[in-house]
């Protein structure tokens, strides 16, 4: 009896610790954001290792699932001699849902793990500290560019894979089952929306972005300096970004496209 | 001979009744010492007896439960943003383990803070850094990485790194920790040289009882929450303290007990 009450006191301070810990990370976080647009060079070079190094998954991985999406999509609508919807209907489910979603956990695997790792061990080693005593804000210097690069990596990289997700498709459908070429573009481009789908499909990706980005470079902060530490802190955030990606995305999918009208 | 400064405009810091902790145990009660202007200070003691810690309060990244830090009469403990970043300007501090930031170059480590401080043209900012690594004796190694360093010339990048901005204040934090003897002399000379040519202060907190009482003008010796004994290297080795003496003379057992707490022996090899 009193050992489940100590339990839940400490899960509640656990839960309240947490809670102070997010708050003291995402205000200096916020207006470091801000700051650091003056100095877009940081941004960009953290472009490149966030969003440029993650490219080759992001297209390998698109190409294969787009032609595992024409080759389930061509068997299933050939039965109803409907092949020629096949061209819409995946660039449909690529630009809604599995543009976003993928590339979003193939980004939480490769990016944010990247990004918990390193913050961990800037902080064992104590870079952070060093650069607190060079009077450097890390939240500023550190943290803040590699914010704004996963935010703004992460639509792009969901774009590159729809794409390439679409001519992988498009390999399957047209070049190895026969369906005419003209039809599978056409009814794609009558098809998709660009406000309901293409824009729905960014914005799901934007959000994406900002919360795979805010967990890595959250659990990297607050990793504890040790080797096990950054190990767990590395796993957490690839959990925690992959379920809040999956759980978002089917508030955001109900938010879009099944609201009322 | 007394080194102890006797006028106020001598002194760099004024630490007054500090009281300092992490949760409920004191690290420090009621301790004050001052620092003099322009020497160079050893902080000593055990391991765990709050050398580093004290560094950390004076670079203002811990804060005192009670009592003054005082930097040329600015207070360090309630300094916060800004006039913190002001104050840290000011002083250098070399890290145990270098904290060499590893995505720079030896060369961009020591423009690091040059570029993010100063509004310096690239040529000047080469300039100087060329002349930091000439100090430090690097000016060849200005493209390696800190990982293809080893131990002795991180700590002397970084070394380079703490005074690139030509501060008031250089503090140490066991700079001679898992170095080989060549390295450490290394080390040594350098605080003592840069010292003297730069008319810096500088606080070296060590464990290593030889080389700290070689370089030092001044030692304080740290334990038991306060300043157990200070003076010049001569006037600590004539120290009758006992903590002291054991600490100096690096005696396993005396006032710092070798055995960590425990029920007595026979007790816990009993079985019943």
């Amino acid at each position: 009896m009193i050992r489940s009450i100590i339990n839940l006191g400490a899960r509640t301070i656990g839960m309240i610790r947490w809670a102070g810990e997010g708050a003291l990370f995402l205000l200096p976080s916020f207006f470091g954001m801000l700051a650091v647009l003056r100095r877009p060079r940081l941004i960009a070079q953290q472009l490149y290792s966030v969003g440029v190094l993650s490219m080759v998954i992001i297209v390998i991985a698109g190409f294969f699932v787009g032609m595992v999406l024409g080759l389930q999509g061509y068997i299933q609508l050939s039965a109803y001699k409907a092949e020629s919807a096949l061209g819409l209907g995946v660039a449909l489910t690529l630009s809604r849902e599995l543009g976003p979603v993928v590339t979003a956990l193939l980004f939480a695997g490769r990016a944010g793990s990247a990004l918990t790792a390193e913050i961990g061990l800037m902080r064992a080693t104590e870079q952070l500290a060093a650069m607190e005593m060079m009077a450097v804000n890390p939240f500023e210097r550190v943290i803040a560019p590699r914010y704004w690069a996963g935010i703004i990596a992460m639509p792009l990289l969901a774009a590159m894979f729809t794409l390439v997700g679409i001519y992988g498709c498009w390999l399957v459908g047209v070049v190895q089952f026969g369906i005419d070429h003209g039809i599978f573009w056409s009814t794609m481009e009558a098809g998709v929306d660009f406000r309901e789908d293409i824009f729905n499909g960014i914005v799901k990706s934007v959000i994406f972005g900002a919360v795979v980005t805010g967990i890595a470079l959250f659990e990297g902060y607050f990793a504890r300096p040790t080797s096990e530490g950054v190990s767990r802190a590395t796993t957490r955030t690839v959990v925690n970004s992959s379920l809040s990606i999956l759980a978002l995305d089917y508030l955001l999918t109900s938010l879009m496209f099944a609201g009322p009208g | 001979m007394n080194t102890w400064p006797d006028s106020s405009d001598e002194t760099l810091i004024t630490i007054e009744n500090l009281d300092f902790g992490f949760g409920r145990e004191l690290i420090f009660k009621d301790m004050s010492l001052i620092i003099p202007r322009g020497k160079v200070t050893a902080i000593m003691g055990p391991s765990g007896c709050g050398k580093s810690t004290l560094l950390g309060l004076v670079g203002g990244r811990l804060k005192p439960k009670r009592g003054s830090i005082d930097f040329e009469g600015k207070r360090v403990d309630k300094a916060r943003g800004k006039k913190l970043y002001g104050l840290r300007r000011q002083m250098g501090m070399l890290f145990q383990n270098s904290a060499l930031l590893t995505d720079l170059d030896t060369f961009e480590n020591i423009a690091f803070p040059l570029r993010e401080q100063t509004a310096l043209p690239d040529e000047i900012i080469e300039i100087i850094v060329k002349m930091k690594l000439e100090l430090v004796g690097l000016r060849g190694a200005s493209e390696l990485q800190p990982s293809e360093l080893s131990g002795g010339m991180a700590r002397r990048v970084a070394l380079a790194r703490a005074i690139a901005l030509d501060p008031k204040l250089a503090m140490y934090d066991e700079p001679f920790v898992g170095l080989d003897p060549i390295s450490k002399g290394v080390i040594v000379k350098l605080i003592r040289e840069l010292n003297d040519a730069l008319d810096l202060t500088s606080l070296v907190v060590t464990h290593d009882v030889q080389e700290g009482l070689s370089i030092a003008d001044y030692v304080y010796i740290l334990g038991n929450q306060n300043v157990l004994g200070q003076g010049t290297a001569a006037q600590i080795q004539e120290s009758e303290d006992p903590m002291v003496q054991q600490f100096i003379h690096g005696l396993p057992d005396g006032p710092v007990p070798y055995q960590y707490p425990a029920s007595p022996y026979a007790d816990d090899l009993r079985h019943d």
